[in-house]
């Protein structure tokens, strides 16, 4: 773990600071999710992830972590292995020396360091911010359910 | 008007002479109310009902720990200001709110900052600090959107509703906000799961996630424990949810959110 990578990540989780609204994720290494995770706020990966992974802030993927998933985040930090069809940021994806990805890629900004593997498309076109990612609110089926 | 409820064990000696400072002061802020005195034929829920039935707008627990958890189903969803005046000990809950033992309380009390906090629900029982789950082959369904699994079964899981905590792989503390909307869910303790469990032994790896609703269910064990608020114990499997802004209670200036 290099210290950029702590240094990014000490940023990232300053939970006292941020808004109500924000919320944030640690996937550790000795969990695995499946199914759709959606959030908006910052994650951290370390572990396993599949499905597909959503969020309208920053994603950073730890050198250890193994995503079989779609992506979709304001930036994407890896260090880690991505297997999916759609890795998108609408920011920036920002790739480590142990970072691997098998998939379609698209963000403005893409920054790979020597001994990272992109296999897949290439898209560098503006892509679209995750805008509905917030979770299922129980009170609107609550509603539904009355009527 | 205020109600003062006080535990049975408040009738002890040892605690007099702190009660009757308790009683001065609350004289002097010009708060004394209506005294309930809780005993093993008297029922609390009644107690309540009554007191809310007669016009009470605040109930005020004196007592512990174990006091707050058995008031805090009874006024939840309740019109009625929540306040704690915190004796004997332990005070776990009231100190999360920013409540002073003894008679410093009763300046809280009389300086009214109230908050309507939220309350975590696991079947139909409230808690209001963590459920915890020590450990246990589990599946965690979130929100109905996704499923956690611990590869470790050493692995503890808290839900936290109001409480702060430390993941070993952040340099932050989290404090779990009760007015988010949000229960906060930490798995911690033991290595990673597979090969790693051997070759990285100490090394933990927490996660946390944020969440409104869960699922726990026992895959390979008929039934595990869950302890809600240290105190009250359900089996799986359990529904979790959180309840928004269910208590109105009277917190002090250095409150944990």
């Amino acid at each position: 773990m290099g210290v950029d990578y702590l240094l990014t990540y000490t940023n990232m989780f300053t939970k006292d600071n941020k808004t109500d609204s924000e919320t944030e994720t640690i996937i550790g290494q000795s969990v695995r999710v499946e199914g759709n995770f959606t959030s908006q706020g910052n994650i951290v990966v370390e572990g396993g992830v599949a499905g597909t992974l959503k969020t309208s802030g920053n994603l950073r993927i730890g050198p250890n972590a193994k995503l079989k998933a779609d992506v979709q985040a304001k930036s994407i930090f890896t260090s880690g292995e991505i297997r999916g069809n759609n890795i998108i940021a609408s920011e920036k994806i920002e790739m480590t020396k142990t970072a691997k990805i098998f998939g379609n890629v698209q963000a403005p900004t893409i920054s790979m360091e020597a001994g990272a593997i992109l296999n897949g498309k290439v898209n560098m076109s503006a892509a679209p911010e995750v805008v509905d990612a917030s979770l299922p609110l129980p009170e609107k089926k609550e509603r539904k359910n009355n009527k | 008007m205020y109600v003062y409820l006080y535990d049975t064990f408040v009738a002890e000696p040892k605690w007099q002479s702190q009660i009757a400072r308790i009683e001065n002061r609350l004289t002097d802020l010009g708060i004394a109310g209506r005294i309930c005195r809780l005993s093993i034929l008297t029922s609390l829920e009644e107690i309540i009902t009554e007191a809310i039935k007669k016009g009470a707008d605040t109930i005020v627990a004196v007592g512990n720990d174990n006091t707050v958890r058995k008031v805090i189903p009874l006024v939840a969803s309740q019109t009625v200001s929540f306040g704690i005046i915190p004796v004997g000990g332990p005070s776990r809950l009231a100190e999360l709110l920013g409540i002073p033992e003894g008679e410093k309380a009763c300046d809280v009390l009389s300086a009214r900052v109230v908050e309507r906090l939220d309350l975590g629900k696991v079947n139909e029982q409230y808690f209001l600090t963590q459920l915890e789950i020590p450990f246990g082959d589990l599946e965690l369904s979130l929100d109905n959107q996704y499923t956690v699994r611990p590869l470790n079964p050493e692995q503890s899981i808290t839900i936290y509703n109001l409480g702060i905590f430390s993941p070993k792989n952040s340099p932050e503390n989290y404090k779990s906000n009760p007015r988010d909307g949000l229960l906060e869910l930490v798995v911690s303790g033991g290595a990673s799961g597979g090969l790693g469990h051997w070759f990285k032994k100490g090394e933990e790896h927490n996660s946390v996630f944020s969440l409104r609703t869960a699922r726990i269910n026992c895959p390979q064990t008929s039934q595990q424990s869950v302890i809600a608020d240290g105190y009250t114990v359900v089996n799986t499997p359990v529904k979790i949810a959180v309840a928004p802004k269910r208590l109105k209670v009277v917190v002090g200036k250095n409150r944990a959110f």
